[in-house]
């Protein structure tokens, strides 16, 4: 039995719906402008916007690519090392002294769970293109703005994860972790064995999001001089002064990454049988 | 014979408000001994203080000839010869049904991976759970995860069990399967402590009974005495509410 059209499966409805849709686009750029040809080819940028954008996008593709590249390593790295980061604050936030501690222990836990908790509040409580400012130009600890900008996102990332990674323990409901410990596991074997990978996968389209955030908030990194994809998406508008045409394309270039990294993401999650990620929210 | 816990004037509070009011009790070596009494007199708390789940505010608890309130003890390793069934089973989910029974026996006693298994393999059989041992937990149904977290408490060896409600959490038709195992366990020579409602149970498989109410023992003896002659007007009292 052959399916009608109605009772496609979804992913083929939607495979031709996309190819309707850039149908449409290839079409109406024509109908604005019938000589792309000419226009990716011309000595000088066209006057109008179609010619202007397809002129810009045509001769400038390397230097889009490589801001496209440095925004999607900067924030693929700050996501990993965040999470590493964060691994430590929660360890550290979730200290807490017991009866069997000594003073000086329980000191230590008390000190340990409010340094991460003081870490969180300040990294989510300021925005990251004034920490930018402030690690580059405030403290000049580094010498390379890309390495600064590597360090900032990190640390930043580091603190969102934390608290996602919480949410994410806390989820994992106590009588597992009571039950291991009823065995004789020692608290950091029932956390690794039992509570630790459960909260990871609850966890994981969580921190996805935190990457794809990411790649829209580097763009601050430009005020630190890195040449991510916006800042280099300025330089291009600044040869020609055509700003229309440079940021609709890089406006484009990033709701592909997004969505794109999306759908990347959600097909892990479904191989990985992971729970539905929460709606994406900016930093 | 010397008991193999012998717990002394054993107090806790939860925010100042006591809930264990001194409580005495020795458990002999291979004896079976359930504690009933109504929600909230301080069941599972003892039960959570025998294995140090909940840190005891005063008292001894005394096993296999240490003191296990003593901060110099090592405790995990007690912890591992006291078997701890939940009434909400609490089994690994992030594990198969083998890997339940497996994960303590390598992370606490370092046995090598075989040799866990096997070991495990037959505390499984011993619950009639061997057939589901590559199964994911949560496909299971009550009475078979609660075997299977019977097994995982085997598995370790343990010189005692302590039941909490094991079978309140069921739907009633699998209460029974989860008894059956109880009472081959108790057959086998296990020392057990269960609190349950199951008063059939504790009739039937019971050295002796202890009724807790309000943080204190209230009474405790043979079944038959305890069931058939109570001494205390609480315990008849309770009693009654049970057999109505
Ligand atoms: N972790 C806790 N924090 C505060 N109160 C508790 C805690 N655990 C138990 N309690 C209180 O202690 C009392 C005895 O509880 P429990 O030992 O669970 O009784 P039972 O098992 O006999 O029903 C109850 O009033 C309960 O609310
Ligand atoms: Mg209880």
């Amino acid at each position: 039995m052959t399916p009608s059209p109605l009772t496609r499966r979804p992913a083929a409805r939607r495979l031709w719906f996309n190819l309707a849709a850039f149908a449409a686009v290839v079409g109406i750029l024509y109908a604005l402008n019938p000589d792309i040809g000419e226009a990716v080819g011309a000595v000088s940028i066209p006057d109008d916007f179609v010619g202007g954008s397809l002129f810009t996008l045509w001769k400038y593709a390397g230097l889009f690519l490589d801001g496209a590249v440095t925004t999607v390593v900067i924030s693929m790295v700050g996501t990993v090392v965040g999470f590493a980061i964060a691994l430590l604050l929660v360890f550290l936030r979730l200290q807490a002294p017991t009866r069997r501690d000594a003073r000086a222990m329980a000191f230590l836990k008390i000190a340990a769970s409010r340094f991460a908790k003081g870490y969180v509040s300040v990294f989510r409580g300021t925005p990251m293109i004034v920490q930018a400012a402030f690690f580059w130009y405030g403290l000049g600890l580094f010498g390379d703005a890309f390495v600064c900008g590597l360090f900032v996102v990190s640390v930043n990332t580091a603190a969102y994860i934390a608290e996602i990674l919480r949410g994410g323990i806390a989820s994992v409901d106590d009588g597992q972790r009571e039950a291991a410990r009823s065995l004789g596991m020692k608290p950091v074997q029932a956390f690794f064995a039992v509570v630790f990978p459960q909260a990871v996968k609850h966890s994981l389209p969580s921190i996805g999001n935190e990457f794809i955030i990411n790649v829209k908030d580097t763009a601050v990194l430009s005020v630190i001089g890195i040449f991510e994809l916006f800042n280099q998406t300025r330089r291009i508008a600044g040869i020609h002064y055509r700003q229309l045409e440079a940021y609709a394309i890089v406006a484009v270039i990033y709701l592909v990454l997004t969505t794109g990294l999306s759908k990347l993401l959600s097909i892990v999650e479904t191989k990985f049988d992971l729970p539905r990620p929460e709606l994406p929210s900016s930093n | 014979m010397t008991p193999i816990l012998e717990i002394r004037n054993l107090t806790k509070s939860f925010d100042g408000v006591p809930v264990l009011k001194g409580i005495d009790l020795d458990v002999d070596p291979g004896e079976v001994v359930c504690v009933i009494g109504s929600s909230g007199s301080g069941k599972s708390t003892l039960l959570r203080c025998l294995n140090l789940l909940e840190e005891p505010d005063g008292g001894s608890i005394r096993f296999e000839e240490r003191e296990l309130t003593d901060p110099a003890t090592d405790v995990d390793r007690l912890r591992a010869d006291m078997g701890m069934v939940f009434q909400s089973f609490n089994l690994f989910r992030n594990m198969s049904v083998l890997g339940n029974c497996t994960i303590a026996q390598r992370k606490v006693k370092g046995k090598a991976k075989a040799a866990a298994e096997t070991r495990a393999i037959q505390a499984l059989s011993e619950v009639g759970m061997a057939g589901f041992a590559s199964q994911d937990p949560a496909k299971l149904s009550g009475g078979q995860k609660q075997r299977v977290a019977i097994a995982r408490a085997l598995s370790m060896d343990p010189q005692i069990m302590l039941f909490d409600e094991p079978t309140s959490a069921l739907d009633p038709e699998m209460v029974g399967e989860v008894l059956d195992v109880m009472k081959a366990l108790a057959a086998s020579g296990m020392t057990m402590i269960v609190v349950t409602h199951e008063m059939a149970f504790a009739r039937a498989v019971a050295d002796r009974v202890v009724f807790m109410d309000q943080g204190v023992i209230v009474e405790s003896g043979t079944p038959e005495a305890l069931f058939l002659k109570p001494q205390e007007e609480r315990t008849a009292a309770f009693l009654r509410r049970y057999r109505a």
